[in-house]
């Protein structure tokens, strides 16, 4: 029982760091970018490589990952969202946009990688177990949990406390007016997503390393669980998609311990029914309009 | 044909697929649950389908078919009535929720045999699945240009605007989701019974994405964007097949760069690329056989009571954006209404027109009650007709089709006769059409009637407005702000239209920033400030009035308002 | 009367267009009836000494890409090699003709017609994924074009029809002889059960697995599930570690074996794995590691089967490909070699000579070890058992 709380705990912490990102574009610029998937993926192919091909210690690969990332978020941003700005269309084209932008990523990595499974190098890093009142615990879950916390500490850090952040969320409050106060705009738009992609890309890294492998249709799963996960914890609400994917993954291992692991993915569907239908604005979100 | 037939009939199945997308997408919905309906129809048709031809002959599919739209439908009006409340994103997210759970549950029950699925004969033939596709662009092409058409198109543009007109914006939205279940359920038995097999995965996200990807590559804006968007899918890995590109990432990589140019720089599909080549006008001038006033019939006897609220007040989350507002209004009244910016002019009227319920007070207009269940659009149908402060003009369709849209609390459906050639339904639509026009000329819009309404001026966009509401043919016309950006000579023009109108018995609620017009125009004057009446009267007795002074200088002074 | 009398036609058009395509919707498909033979693919002469003057035309169609390449990949290599070696012999050419079905029941469909229709393939080898099989042997059986699987596993489809062929040894049969294998030398007596319920031919052979357990008086203790594309089963394992069976016996894919195996092991569930055709593959055991120990492994070839030009068919395969064949490449090889027996038995490379010499195979040496097909097409061979000791297969028995 223990057990399955701490395998809830550690799928829940990179279901978190997925919707992050997530939800972080949508909180502050209303977009529902459908390519975070792919650049999951993305990251978790070039950890891969960077670690088997170029032999980069782990430690290494997680910032080159989210640089990786960073620039992906730029070139995504500024090929499928920038060109849409102020159409009247604008939300609806965004997410077609992204679903072409996701699917062009992902046949690019098909075309550099091939079909197969990857994994990381069997000698990538010690593959400790720890066993903890009676729970084991891989040196790769450790790992996996550390960075998620981190990354997030660091986001929520950045959102709240720094200049950028400040920018930010008053454009998330009001892009005119914050246009009007002087906030570059374009500039916080891109560095959203370059911040989202980030951790998105980070969170494919976690993903291997938690399950030991990476391949084309990874983004599809979490991508779902992703969107109960945002709803779940209120679209936009960083600490609501925290809290929500920790949720989700005991809500996984639960239904899977007590029900059955036929319906481990029934979980987090009627979950996110019973959250749209009765409390919109998400468990731990504010009442928004909700439109998008 | 021979050797080609699953190729013709894979381009009629994907077609059908982008129908029942495209459906819900020119209403307007991101509904992407049409992979949940398709499963339980094709599952629940297979109960039906015999194993032995019905008669000798025909296709026994042809009984699977009414069974699986049927489910569809019904699928569709059940999950719609609790998720169609939610908008966007929210719908989508909601609506592949559901999908994903139809597949779960079909892989886990014990009659659809799991995973293994269930073997089916080949039933469907190139014939019937083009018959079928046939069929549906035969019935979208009737529904473009019928009134129910511009319904869908109109709360897919904007749904406010919509409902102002009188449009139900919940029955149309719902229309539009059980279409797209009943299509999708005759998708699912008819892919059934060509691929010979149904399994739960058939019916999963990437299915949603095909089906949304050849809707949105071919368009949603013309009837037959999904056979475009069809045959493009389809022929596309052909072509590269047959240029010997075999290595599995191009084919995504060119679907995705395809539908990103498509989505960049032709918003509306490949089908819009048809419609930009010159074709010769085959449309006669309209004739003008209707007079040119707004109004002609029923309007009530001038002086009789049309409006009356009591104690009316709005509050949202403690803040009072209008209070205690007690109200009467008589047919063939000019009610100008003027006050600072924030003052509660706007929460006012959208409170009489329906768009929102006061939180206090009680009322009716045109024997509506205020606050009652429904939505806006029974008020326009009693008769009140209204323009919004910043133009909620319908940006895609054309000005003459904005028009037209005003004219559907006057007009009669007109869809399913069309479907039928029955000459009355073009009565009806050539009826509609002179009251559009004639209120375009009106306003001197005429010869712009083909622009889209998005290329129009400020100003125009005004026009175009009142002229849309003036097709409701209305008892009460609200507008709200209308000179608002208009120069000296245009708000002049306006002052005379309003006159005109009070002249032919309409009534009038003006609201406006422009006091000079107001005070000029209208029999009777209201004045509001901070959500409370603080004047009301004879124009002249209203400026003069201390209390209005102050409200719009901040300070009691001299000097004109 | 004058407006009204210009619609007509339009009308009339419709109308004509409308009842046209529904009464073509009324017609049945009737299963095509031609049988045609090609001269030039007749050949003189018998057996080894069989010429035939046109090169024989062989369809494949196989996943090449998306979810299924894993094996599709390997088994257009055994084909290609396959097909080499017989073309460098005297008498009988083939052409291969390859399309890639994507992993897509519609994509598949459309490359059968393509090879039965336009291409007059005389046999069809594939398709990859029994999910395929069902409906595109359906065709081929109606077109009389003879089909060889060579890893379509699945129940029932060589009662499919006449035409139709098979070289895969059905996991039911794999398992039949490694779990009882497994019983014997491990001393098992409980053991958990974990297959993907979503994948047909995982499922299929879940059916199986249970059936034969029950047979052999073991007890399962822990009976679990997943999707095809999960990766993370250690809420699953965790249930299974709390029932603590002897063995594991898994019906998996092979993308989901990795995870699977290093995640059991993590958990502390050191039990051994028994495992089906999945998990015969070199890849495997190189990305496992020292998790791969321990591993049963049921099959239908083994690199360390001493079967009838084995260790040649290895040695070429590395050296055209730079990598170790697995039972996908074994299999499409064993295909060629015996479709070029069923050509060269009556010197006849159409369409119903190869059907009527493939339904009479038998006893053919091949690197699958001894190879027949019995009336209904299905193959008869030994399966064999394996268990992975110090980084290598081993067999278990024979």
């Amino acid at each position: 029982m223990s057990q399955q709380l701490a395998n809830g705990l550690f799928s829940g912490a990179i279901y978190a760091l997925f919707a992050i990102g997530f939800t972080l574009v949508f909180g502050i610029l209303r977009h529902l970018n459908l390519a975070h998937a792919s650049i999951f993926t993305a990251g978790a192919y070039l950890g891969i490589d960077l670690v088997a091909r170029f032999g980069v210690p782990i430690w290494t690969a997680f910032p080159l990952v989210a640089l990786a990332g960073v620039a992906l978020g730029v070139v995504l941003e500024r090929v499928a969202f920038r060109p849409l700005a102020g159409r009247a269309d604008e939300h609806f084209a965004g997410l077609i946009s992204s679903v072409a932008f996701g699917g062009m990523l992902v046949a690019a990595l098909q075309a550099r990688y091939g079909t197969q499974q990857h994994s990381f190098p069997v000698d990538a890093f010690p593959n400790r177990i720890y066993d903890i009142a009676g729970i084991s615990i891989s040196l790769a879950q450790v790992i996996t949990l550390t960075v998620a916390l981190s990354a997030m500490a660091a986001l929520a850090w950045l959102v709240a406390a720094s200049q950028a952040g400040r920018a930010m969320r008053a454009v998330a409050e009001n892009p005119n007016a914050a246009r009007i106060l002087g906030v570059h705009v374009e500039r916080v738009t891109a560095s959203t997503y370059a911040l989202s992609s980030a951790l998105g890309a980070t969170a494919g890294v976690l993903m291997v390393l938690n399950v030991g492998q990476a391949h084309l249709s990874m983004g599809l799963s979490i991508e779902l669980t992703g969107f109960a996960v945002i709803i779940l914890g209120g679209m936009g609400s960083l600490a609501g998609a925290m809290l929500a994917g920790v949720m989700l993954g005991l809500a996984e291992s639960l239904t899977v311990h007590y029900i059955g692991s036929s319906y481990k993915d029934v979980a987090a569907f009627v979950l996110l029914f019973a959250v749209l239908l009765l409390r919109p604005q998400g468990l731990f979100g504010t009442i928004r309009v909700r439109e998008a | 044909m021979a050797g080609y037939e699953s190729l013709i009939t894979t381009i009629a199945l994907v077609g059908i697929l982008a129908y029942s997308f495209h459906v819900v997408l020119m209403a307007g919905q991101l509904s992407l649950g049409q992979a949940g309906f398709a499963s339980l129809g094709a599952y629940l048709s297979t109960l039906a389908v015999l194993d032995t031809p019905l008669f000798g002959t025909v296709s026994p599919v042809w009984v699977g078919i009414p069974v699986g739209m049927l489910v569809g439908a019904s699928a569709a009006l059940l999950l719609g009535l609790p998720v169609l409340r939610l908008r966007g994103v929210f719908l989508a997210i909601a609506t592949i929720a559901f999908a994903e759970v139809v597949r779960i549950l079909m892989l886990n029950a014990e009659w659809t045999n799991g995973a293994q699925g269930l073997r089916l004969d080949k039933w469907v033939t190139p014939g019937l699945a083009w018959a079928m596709l046939v069929a549906l662009v035969y019935v979208f092409w009737r529904l473009g240009p019928s009134r129910a058409g511009r319904a869908f198109a109109a709360v897919r543009e904007d749904e406010v605007a919509a409902g102002a007109l009188g449009v139900d914006v919940v029955r149309t939205r719902m229309a539009s989701f059980i279409a797209s279940g009943a299509i999708a359920g005759l998708y699912g038995v008819l892919y059934a019974y060509f691929v010979r097999r149904i399994g739960p995965s058939d019916f999963g996200f990437t299915m949603m994405l095909d089906g949304l990807v050849t809707a949105v590559l071919g368009g949603f804006l013309l009837y037959f964007g999904p056979l475009l968007g069809s045959g493009f899918v389809v022929l596309v890995p052909e072509a590269q097949r047959a240029a010997g590109l075999e290595a599995g990432w191009i084919h995504p990589l060119l679907t995705g760069a395809l539908l990103l140019a498509v989505i960049l720089f032709l918003p509306g599909g490949l089908s819009s690329l048809l419609t930009r080549l010159p074709r010769p006008r085959r449309r006669a001038p309209i004739p003008v056989t209707l007079p040119v006033t707004a109004t002609g019939h029923g309007l009530p006897a001038r002086g009789s009571q049309l409006l009356a609220v009591d104690g009316l007040g709005k509050e949202y989350g403690g803040v009072h954006a209008a209070r205690d507002v007690h109200l009467e209004l008589h047919a063939g009244e000019i009610l100008g209404i003027i006050g600072p910016n924030g003052s509660g002019k706007t929460t006012l009227v959208n409170m009489l027109s329906g768009l929102v319920s006061p939180t206090s007070g009680r009322g009716w207009v045109l024997g509506e009650k205020l606050g009652g269940s429904g939505g806006m659009h029974r008020f326009a149908a009693a008769g009140v007709s209204r323009t919004f402060q910043h133009a909620k003009l319908f940006d895609r369709l054309s000005v003459l089709q904005n028009a037209l849209v005003g004219t559907h609390v006057v007009s009669e459906p007109t869809f399913l006769r069309r479907l039928l050639w029955l000459p009355s339904a073009r009565h009806d639509e050539r009826r509609a059409l002179a009251t559009a026009a004639a209120q375009l000329e009106r306003v001197g819009l005429a010869h712009r009637q083909d622009l889209s309404a998005s290329q129009l001026s400020y100003g125009d966009r005004r026009r175009l407005e009142i002229a849309r509401a003036l097709a409701a043919r209305p008892t009460l016309l609200i507008l709200d702000e209308p000179a608002a950006g208009m120069n000296p000579v245009e708000a002049a023009g306006l002052a005379d239209l309003v006159r005109e109108l009070a002249n032919e018995g309409v009534t009038i609620m003006l609201i406006e920033h422009n006091v000079p017009i107001v005070l000029d125009v209208c029999t009777r004057v209201l004045v509001l400030n901070f959500g409370e009446v603080i004047a009301g009267g004879e124009p002249a007795s209203v400026a003069a009035d201390p209390r209005v002074v102050e409200a719009y200088l901040g300070t009691a002074g001299t000097g004109d308002a | 009367m004058r407006k009204w009398g210009k619609r007509i036609p339009t009308l009339c058009v419709t109308t004509v267009a409308a009842v046209s395509v529904l009464a073509a919707g009324c017609v049945r498909i009737e299963p095509g009836d031609s049988v045609t033979s090609r001269p030039g693919l007749n050949g003189t002469g018998s057996g080894p000494g069989c010429g035939i003057q046109d090169p024989v035309p062989v369809g494949a169609v196989l996943s090449l890409t998306e979810g299924a390449a894993f094996a599709g990949q390997y088994q257009r290599e055994g084909l290609e090699l396959g097909f080499k070696e017989l073309n460098a012999r005297e008498g009988v050419r083939y052409s291969l003709i390859m399309e890639d079905d994507k992993t897509d029941l519609g994509e598949g469909i459309a490359a059968f017609e393509k090879l039965i229709h336009r291409e007059d393939a005389s046999i069809i080898i594939g398709p990859t994924l029994s999910d395929l099989a069902f409906s595109t042997f359906e065709d081929a059986q109606d077109a009389r074009t003879p089909v060889l699987g060579i890893s379509t596993t699945a129940d029932g489809i060589p009662e499919i029809g006449d035409y139709v062929f098979r070289n895969s040894l059905p996991e039911e049969y794999a398992l039949a002889e490694s779990i009882p294998a497994a019983r014997e030398a491990l001393g098992l007596e409980t053991v958990a059960v974990l297959h993907d319920s979503e994948d047909e031919f995982t499922s299929s052979a879940y059916a199986t697995m249970i059936e034969v357990l029950s047979d052999e008086g073991l007890r399962v203790v822990a009976d679990e599930n997943f999707e095809t594309s999960d990766t993370e089963f250690r809420s699953q394992l965790t249930k299974i570690a709390d029932g603590d069976p002897d063995a594991l016996v898994l019906s998996a894919l092979p993308n989901a074996t990795i995870p699977l195996v290093r995640q059991a092991r993590e958990l502390g569930i050191d039990a051994p794995i028994v495992g089906g055709n999945a998990f015969n593959s070199p890849v495997m055991i190189a990305n496992l590691d020292s998790a791969a120990e321990g591993l049963i492994v049921g099959g239908a070839w083994s690199s360390a089967l001493d079967s009838e030009g084995n260790a040649e068919f290895i040695d070429a395969y590395i050296d055209a490909y730079g990598r170790a064949p697995d039972q996908f490449a074994a299999q499409a090889y064993t295909a060629a070699k015996m479709i070029d027996a069923a050509v060269r038995a009556d010197c006849d490379g159409n369409r119903e000579a190869i059907k009527n010499n493939l339904a009479q195979l038998d006893g053919l040496e091949t690197v699958l070890g001894t190879v027949s097909l019995d009336e209904a097409g299905e193959v008869d061979q030994q399966p064999v058992v394996q268990i992975v000791e110090d980084g290598e297969f081993t067999l278990l028995e024979g």
